[in-house]
C-alpha cells in the first residue's frame, strides 16, 4: 500500500458521555466563571488580553471585546459563549450577566439530587411565571420610564457607562457624558406621531422613524471636551481645509448633491458583461467618460450646487473642476454616513450619471464651518433651522485611546437601550436589587405551585423547590458579584432588594445604621419592622434553608417614591439575558454525550 | 480518554468481537480484505445504539457536537447525530445510511431504528438452542471459531425467514389483530384532525427537543399546517407542500429565547429592501415584477453581441441611451401599478436610482428558490409587455409588502398573499441549536405525511384492504412493540391458525423477542425507578384477561404516534439486517470509489 503524502488519516472523536461529570469540564466552567465574574459590574477588573505573536494588547471588563477573543476548549463553554454573543448581537449589553447566570446554574446543576433533565424542565417553567410577572401590572421590581422623565433617563445611561471601568470616568465627566448622549439621543427622536412607536417583530403598521445620532471619536482632548453638535462632521484632510476658506460660510444657505455611485469614471476593459463593447483606435472610452462626467458637474453648478457629496470615489478631474468654479467636493463619505446625510440636507441619492438632475432632489444645508477635534479637522455641517433635522453628532474625547475604545462600546450599549426605551418604557432597579427580588418572587412562587403544573412537570413539591432555591440561589450570587468580594449582603423581606453593609457595626450603635440605602438607592433607608436574610459569599450555597421557605412570605411591595436618580437597568436587556441564560444553562444541562472532533 | 483506532466505546460487545473490530479498525498493513461475521455487525450496531440510545424518549437529553470548524451543535435528532459522526468501520456506515433513508420517510424513529437493530441481532445470533444445533448439524460447538460461525450462521437463517416473515405474519398480525387497539382518527371532521395533529406533533417534538422548545413550538407548527383554524380539505397535499418548501417557509434567528418563535401570515423573504417602499406600508394590492437578471437592454451574453464605436459620441450617446431604457423601463412599470421589484440578482446602480425617485421598492439578490416559491404562492399572471427585453419576468400581486424586523440588525420582507400560508419564524439563543428546531419541525410534518396516508397491502392473496388505515395511533411508549411482542408470541408458539413451519416460527420468537429492547429502553431512560417487568406482565395479564391493552401502564405523558411509521420502522429494521448479514468480505481500494446508482464519486478514507 502506497501512502500519498497529502492525504492524512483523521483522528477519531473523543467522546464524553455525561460531560458535567467530567472533571475536567467542571474545572474549565469554573474558571470561566471566576473570569467573568471578577469583570463584572463598576468594581469589577480589567483584563489585559494578548497573543503570544504579537498585535496590540487590550485592557477590557466588557464581554463584547473579552468573548471573541476567548476560545474555551471544551464544547459545553462554546456553546454558552455563543449564546452569549448572540444574545450581545440583539440587544448590546448584559453578556456578562447572561454568561454568569449560565455558568452558576450549570455548575449548581450536576450537585443536585434532581435528574438533570428535570431540573431544566421546572427551570424553564419557573422562568415563565418569571417572565409573567415581569409583564404584569403589579410587578414590583420595575418602573415606568418614558421620555418625559428626565432624570430617570440620566439615571439609566449613568448605570450603563458606570458598569464599563475601562472608560476612566470620574462621576462630574460620567455625568457630563451621559447628558452629552440623551441630549443626542433626544435629537433624535421626532416630536411628532404616535406616542408610542411599534413596528417591531409583530409587524403592526405604525413605525416611527428615528433620526440618526453619529458617533464620532478623537484622542487627546479630555473626557470634558465631548460634547452634541447639530448637524454632521464629516472628515476632511488638513490641506482641503485651508484651500476652501473661501466657501460660503454663513450668508444664505448651501445646495447639496449627494451620489450614491461612483464617480471615478471607470470603465471595465471591454464593457461589462452585459454590454460588449469595442472602442476604435484613437476613441478612448476614458476620456468619453470623463467628459460625460464633467458635463454633469456643469449641469450641477447650473442648478446652483455649492456641494458635491459621494458616497464613492470622485475623479480627481472632476474635483478639481467644481473646486475651480467655487463648489466643494466630499468623496469617500461610506455608506453609513450618506444616510444620516441625506436626512440632514433633504436630499435624495442620485445614482445615475446621465440622468436629469431636478432641483427637488437636491438638498440645503445651512452653512458649513471647519471644526478641529483633537488632531483630527472636520468639516461640520449645519442643517437648515426649520424644520431641524434629527441629524446631531456625539463627539466623543478622551486622553487615552483604549479608555475611548471603551467609551465608544459603552455609548452604543447605551443607545440601544434608549432606542429599546421606545418599545417598552420600563426599567428595572439595577445594582442587584431585580436579582435579589426575582429571587424572592421564585422561591415564593414554588411554594405556591398548583398539582396540575406538578402533574405535568411529572415531579414531586420538594423537587420543584429544591430547584427554585437553586435558581434563586444562582440569581442572588450574581447580584453578590457586582461588590466583588466586599462587603456583607442582606435581602429585606417588604421590597426583596439587595442592602450592603461596607463596614462593620461600632459596639454601642444599632446594626442597622450602618446600612445607608438599597443597592439601587430605591429604598433610602431600612424599613422598620423587616426580617433580614444574609446572602453567603458563596450565597448560592448558603442561602438555601428550608426554614425560610416555611413561612408563607407575603407578595413584595414596590418601594414607594424612589428618589429621581438610582440605578436603572433596561428592561428589555434584561429579559432577553434572563431568558436566553436560562433556555442555554437547561440545554447543556440535557446533554448527556459530547462528541468532539479533535482533527 | 483518547481511544485508540476505534472510533466509538463499545460496551456491550463480547471480547472477541471487540478485539477483531479494533484490529480490522486500525492500520490494515498488508490485507486487502477481511471477513466480516455476524460478530462485526454486532459490535457496530451495539456501539451506535449506546451512542444514541441513552436519548431516547421525550426530554432525554441530547448529544453535543464540536466540530473542527469550531461550530458546536445540540442534537437530540437520531438522525442528525448518527449524520455528524465521523464513522471508520464501512459497515457502521452503512446502516446509518439505512437510517437515513429511514428517517427522510418517516421523518423520526432513528434512534429505535438503531436500538431495534442491535437488540435484533444480539438475539438473532444467541438464536434458540435447539434450531441452531439443527442448523448447523447438531454438533456443539468445541472449536474456539465455532461460536463465531455458530453465531453467524443462526442470525443468517434468521434474515432467510424475513421475507415471508415480512408477508404472512407481519401484515397478518397488524392489518387484523392490532385493528382493535388502535385509534383511528377522523380525518374529515376539522376538531378530531386538530387535536391528533396536536397529539403527534407535541410527541414527535418532545422526543426530539427539550421540553421548553416542544411547548413553545407546537402551537406555531399547528398554525403553520392549519393556516385557517381549522382545516379539513386536503390535509396530506398542504402537509407535503409545506415539506416540499420547508426551507422558504422557515426563518431562522439566533439570540432570542425559544418561546419567541411564532407564526405569521403570508411569505418572509430573508432579504432586505435595497429600495424601501416610500411613503406609508404598501397595502392593500399590490402589484409586484419578479425578474431573474439584470435589467439592460439588450445582453451581450445570450445574443453575441459587441458594440463597436468609431467616435467619442457614439460611446456618450450609447451610454445615455442604456440609461435611458432603464429610465423607461421603471416608467412603465409605474404606470403599470407596479409596487416591488423582485430581482434575483444584484441591480445596476442606475436602476436604483429610478426606481427610487419612481417609488418603486426593490429587493435585490432574492436566492431563486424564494423567488420561484413566492411567484408560485401569490397569483401571477402575464407580464406587462410595454419594454421588450430579454430578462425573465413575471409579474404577480401581494395584499401587503412590508419590513419585518427580527433584532440584531437584521429586517427581511413579509410579503402577504391572497392564500391561506403561513411562515414559521423560529428563535434560539444559538444559530446551531436554531437548526436542530429546524429539524424537528420538518420530521414532526414528515411524521404526520405518513400518518395521514394507509399503508397498501404487500400480498396479493389478501383483499385489497389497506393493512394500517389512514389516521390510525397508538399510545406511545412501547404499546406498538409490546402488542406486536404479544401476537408474535402466540404464532411462535403455535397457538393461531394456520400452523406456520418452524423456521418461521423461530424467527418470529426471535423478534419478538427484540421488539421489546425500545418500551425497556424507554422506561428505563425516563422512570429509572420503576421496573419494567412488573410492567410488562401487568399489561400482559390484562391482555389476555380483558383482551385490551391497558393504556396508562405503558404510555408516557398521553402521546400518541402513528402504526404506519412503526410498522415502516420494523420493515426497514429488517431490510437492513439482511444487507448487513449478507456481507462477508469488506474490500479495501485505493482511489475514489464511483458510485454508479447515484452518479458522485465516494469517498475512501479507508486506504492507508
Amino acid at each position: 500500500m502506497s501512502s500519498s503524502p497529502r492525504r492524512e488519516r483523521k483522528l477519531p472523536s473523543r467522546c464524553v458521555s455525561d460531560p458535567l461529570e467530567d472533571e475536567r469540564e467542571r474545572g474549565e466552567a469554573r474558571l470561566f466563571r471566576t473570569l467573568l465574574g471578577s469583570c463584572y459590574g463598576p468594581q469589577g477588573g480589567l483584563k489585559l488580553l494578548r497573543n503570544a505573536v504579537g498585535g496590540p494588547t487590550v485592557a477590557t471588563s466588557t464581554s463584547a471585546v473579552l468573548l471573541p477573543a476567548l476560545h474555551p476548549p471544551g464544547p459545553v463553554l462554546r456553546l454558552l459563549a455563543a449564546a452569549v454573543r448572540g444574545h450581545l448581537g440583539r440587544r448590546g449589553d448584559g453578556g456578562l450577566f447572561v454568561a454568569l447566570l449560565a455558568s452558576l446554574l450549570l455548575e449548581g446543576g450536576w450537585g443536585m439530587e434532581v435528574p438533570p433533565g428535570l431540573t431544566g424542565r421546572v427551570q424553564g417553567r419557573l422562568l415563565q411565571l418569571c417572565e409573567r410577572y415581569l409583564r404584569s401590572e403589579e410587578c414590583a421590581c420595575r418602573l415606568r420610564v418614558d421620555l418625559g422623565s428626565l432624570p430617570r433617563l440620566l439615571s439609566l445611561v449613568l448605570t450603563v457607562l458606570g458598569s464599563k471601568p475601562a472608560c476612566l470616568l470620574s462621576r462630574r465627566t460620567a455625568r457630563h457624558v451621559s447628558t452629552a448622549l440623551l441630549r443626542s439621543f433626544l435629537h433624535t427622536v421626532p416630536s411628532s406621531g404616535p406616542a408610542r412607536g411599534d413596528g417591531g417583530d409583530d409587524g403592526r403598521p405604525t413605525t416611527v422613524t428615528l433620526g440618526h445620532a453619529v458617533l464620532v471619536s478623537a484622542v487627546g482632548p479630555p473626557v470634558e471636551e465631548t460634547r452634541v453638535l447639530p448637524g454632521l462632521l464629516v472628515e476632511t484632510p488638513e490641506v482641503a481645509v485651508s484651500v476652501a476658506g473661501g466657501s460660503p460660510g454663513a450668508e444664505g444657505s448651501i445646495r447639496v448633491a449627494v451620489f450614491n455611485t461612483s464617480l471615478s469614471g471607470d470603465v471595465a476593459e471591454g464593457g461589462e458583461r452585459e454590454l460588449r463593447h469595442e472602442v476604435a483606435v484613437g476613441v478612448s472610452a476614458h476620456g468619453a467618460t470623463l467628459a460625460q462626467l464633467l458635463s454633469l458637474g456643469e449641469r450641477l453648478l447650473a442648478l446652483g450646487v455649492r456641494l458635491l457629496a459621494c458616497q464613492k470615489v470622485v475623479h480627481p478631474a472632476l474635483c478639481q473642476f467644481m473646486e475651480e468654479r467655487g463648489a466643494r467636493v466630499l468623496d469617500r463619505l461610506g455608506a453609513s454616513l450618506v444616510e444620516p446625510l441625506c436626512r440632514l440636507t433633504g436630499a435624495r441619492p442620485l445614482g445615475s450619471l446621465a440622468g436629469v438632475v431636478t432641483p427637488a432632489q437636491l438638498g440645503l444645508v445651512q452653512g458649513t464651518d471647519g471644526v478641529r477635534v483633537g488632531e483630527k479637522r472636520f468639516l461640520h455641517l449645519r442643517g437648515m433651522d426649520a424644520p431641524a433635522p434629527p441629524v446631531c453628532t456625539l463627539v466623543l474625547c478622551h486622553r487615552n485611546d483604549a479608555a475611548l475604545a471603551e467609551l465608544k462600546l459603552a455609548c452604543q450599549a447605551a443607545q440601544h437601550a434608549l432606542q429599546a426605551l421606545l418599545k417598552e418604557p420600563l426599567a428595572l432597579f439595577g445594582g442587584g436589587c431585580t436579582e435579589t427580588h426575582l429571587a424572592a418572587y421564585i422561591r415564593h412562587a414554588a411554594m405556591g405551585m398548583s398539582e396540575e403544573l406538578l402533574q405535568e412537570l411529572r415531579c414531586s413539591r420538594a423537587q420543584v423547590r429544591s430547584v427554585a432555591s437553586h435558581l434563586a440561589g444562582a440569581l442572588e450570587a450574581v447580584a453578590c458579584t457586582l461588590s466583588q468580594g466586599r462587603g456583607t449582603h442582606l435581602v429585606d423581606s417588604r421590597f426583596g432588594h439587595l442592602w450592603v453593609a461596607w463596614r462593620v457595626a461600632l459596639p454601642d450603635e444599632d446594626w442597622e445604621a450602618v446600612l445607608q440605602s438599597c443597592a439601587c438607592g430605591a429604598v433610602v433607608s431600612p424599613p422598620p419592622g423587616v426580617s433580614w436574610r444574609w446572602l453567603g459569599q458563596r450565597g448560592h450555597r448558603d442561602s438555601t434553608s428550608l426554614g425560610d421557605e416555611a413561612t408563607a412570605p407575603t407578595p413584595l411591595l414596590a418601594p414607594p417614591d424612589p428618589p429621581p436618580s438610582l440605578l436603572l437597568d433596561s428592561f428589555t436587556v434584561r429579559s432577553n439575558a434572563l431568558q436566553v441564560a436560562v433556555e442555554v444553562a437547561s440545554l447543556l444541562l440535557d446533554v448527556k454525550c459530547t462528541i468532539e472532533d479533535t482533527n | 480518554m483518547e481511544s485508540p483506532a476505534v472510533p466509538l466505546t463499545l460496551p456491550d460487545c463480547r471480547r472477541r468481537s471487540r478485539r477483531r473490530l479494533c484490529r480490522s479498525a486500525g492500520a490494515a498493513h498488508g490485507s486487502v480484505s477481511e471477513p466480516l461475521g455476524a460478530g462485526a455487525a454486532l459490535a457496530v450496531a451495539g456501539a451506535l445504539a449506546d451512542t444514541v440510545g441513552r436519548c431516547l424518549g421525550p426530554a432525554c437529553g441530547s448529544l453535543l457536537f464540536a466540530r473542527d470548524t469550531g461550530d458546536v451543535l445540540l442534537m437530540a435528532d437520531g438522525s442528525r447525530a448518527l449524520a455528524a459522526l465521523r464513522l471508520e468501520h464501512p459497515m457502521a456506515r452503512m446502516v446509518v445510511d439505512c437510517t437515513l433513508a429511514h428517517c427522510a420517510v418517516t421523518g423520526d424513529g432513528a434512534k429505535s431504528f438503531v436500538l431495534l437493530l442491535a437488540s435484533l441481532l444480539r438475539s438473532a445470533g444467541l438464536g434458540p438452542g435447539a434450531a441452531a444445533t439443527a442448523l448447523c448439524g447438531g454438533h456443539p460447538p468445541t472449536s474456539p471459531g465455532a461460536h463465531e460461525r455458530r453465531e453467524t450462521s443462526s442470525c443468517r437463517a434468521f434474515a432467510g425467514q424475513v421475507p415471508a416473515l415480512q408477508t404472512d405474519v407481519l401484515d397478518g398480525i397488524v392489518g387484523e389483530r392490532m385493528r382493535r387497539h388502535m385509534t383511528l382518527a377522523n380525518l374529515e371532521s376539522g376538531r378530531d384532525l386538530r387535536d391528533s395533529t396536536e397529539g403527534i406533533v407535541r410527541t414527535s417534538l418532545s422526543c426530539n427537543l427539550g421540553a421548553a422548545a416542544a411547548e413553545a413550538l407546537v402551537p406555531a407548527v399547528l398554525g403553520l399546517v392549519f393556516p385557517r383554524g381549522t382545516d379539513v380539505p386536503r390535509f396530506g397535499e398542504r402537509v407535503s407542500f409545506i415539506l416540499g418548501n420547508f426551507p422558504e417557509m422557515c426563518t431562522e434567528v439566533s439570540g432570542a429565547p425559544v418561546s419567541r418563535s411564532r407564526c405569521l401570515d403570508g411569505v418572509l423573504l430573508r432579504r432586505d429592501f435595497t429600495v424601501r417602499p416610500s411613503g406609508e406600508d404598501v397595502d392593500g394590492d399590490v402589484r409586484f415584477v419578479a425578474v431573474t437578471g439584470r435589467v439592460r437592454p439588450l445582453s451581450s451574453e445570450s445574443l453575441g453581441v459587441t458594440w463597436q464605436y468609431g467616435t467619442v459620441s457614439e460611446f456618450q450617446q450609447a451610454q445615455l441611451w442604456a440609461d435611458r431604457y432603464v429610465e423607461r423601463f421603471v416608467e412603465a412599470l409605474a404606470r403599470d401599478g407596479v409596487r416591488v421589484l423582485f430581482s434575483a440578482v444584484k441591480q445596476s446602480d442606475c436602476l436604483l436610482h429610478y426606481a427610487r425617485h419612481g417609488g418603486l421598492a426593490v429587493v435585490e439578490c432574492v436566492p431563486a428558490e424564494e423567488l420561484a416559491f413566492l411567484c408560485d404562492v401569490a397569483p401571477c399572471e402575464a407580464p406587462p409587455t410595454e419594454c421588450g427585453d430579454t430578462v425573465a419576468r413575471l409579474a404577480g400581486s401581494l395584499t401587503f409588502c412590508r419590513r419585518l424586523e427580527l433584532g440584531g440588525g437584521r429586517a427581511c420582507v413579509h410579503a402577504g398573499v391572497r392564500r391561506a400560508l403561513r411562515s414559521l419564524v423560529v428563535y434560539a439563543p444559538v444559530q446551531g441549536v436554531a437548526s436542530q428546531y429546524a429539524a424537528a419541525v420538518t420530521g414532526a410534518l414528515k411524521t404526520l405525511r405518513m400518518w395521514a396516508r394507509p399503508v397498501p397491502c404487500r400480498a396479493d392473496l389478501r383483499d385489497g384492504s389497506a393493512v394500517v388505515p389512514a389516521g390510525a395511533v397508538l399510545p406511545a411508549g412501547g404499546a406498538f412493540e409490546f402488542l406486536l411482542h404479544h401476537y408474535l408470541c402466540e404464532v411462535a408458539d403455535g397457538k393461531r391458525e394456520p400452523l406456520l413451519a418452524p423456521p418461521l416460527r423461530q424467527a418470529c420468537a426471535v423478534l419478538a423477542e427484540a421488539l421489546l429492547e425500545i418500551p425497556r429502553r424507554l422506561h428505563r431512560n425516563l422512570r429509572p425507578d420503576r421496573r419494567f417487568l412488573t410492567l410488562l406482565s401487568a399489561a400482559s395479564a390484562g391482555l389476555r384477561a380483558r383482551g385490551e391493552l391497558d393504556g396508562h401502564l405503558l404510555s408516557i405523558g398521553g402521546g400518541v404516534e402513528p402504526v404506519a411509521a412503526k410498522l415502516q420502522l420494523v420493515g426497514d429494521v429488517l431490510q437492513c439486517l439482511q444487507r448487513l448479514l449478507r456481507v462477508d468480505v469488506a474490500v479495501r481500494v485505493t482511489g475514489r470509489l464511483v458510485d454508479g446508482a447515484r452518479g458522485h464519486h465516494g469517498d475512501s478514507e479507508d486506504d492507508s
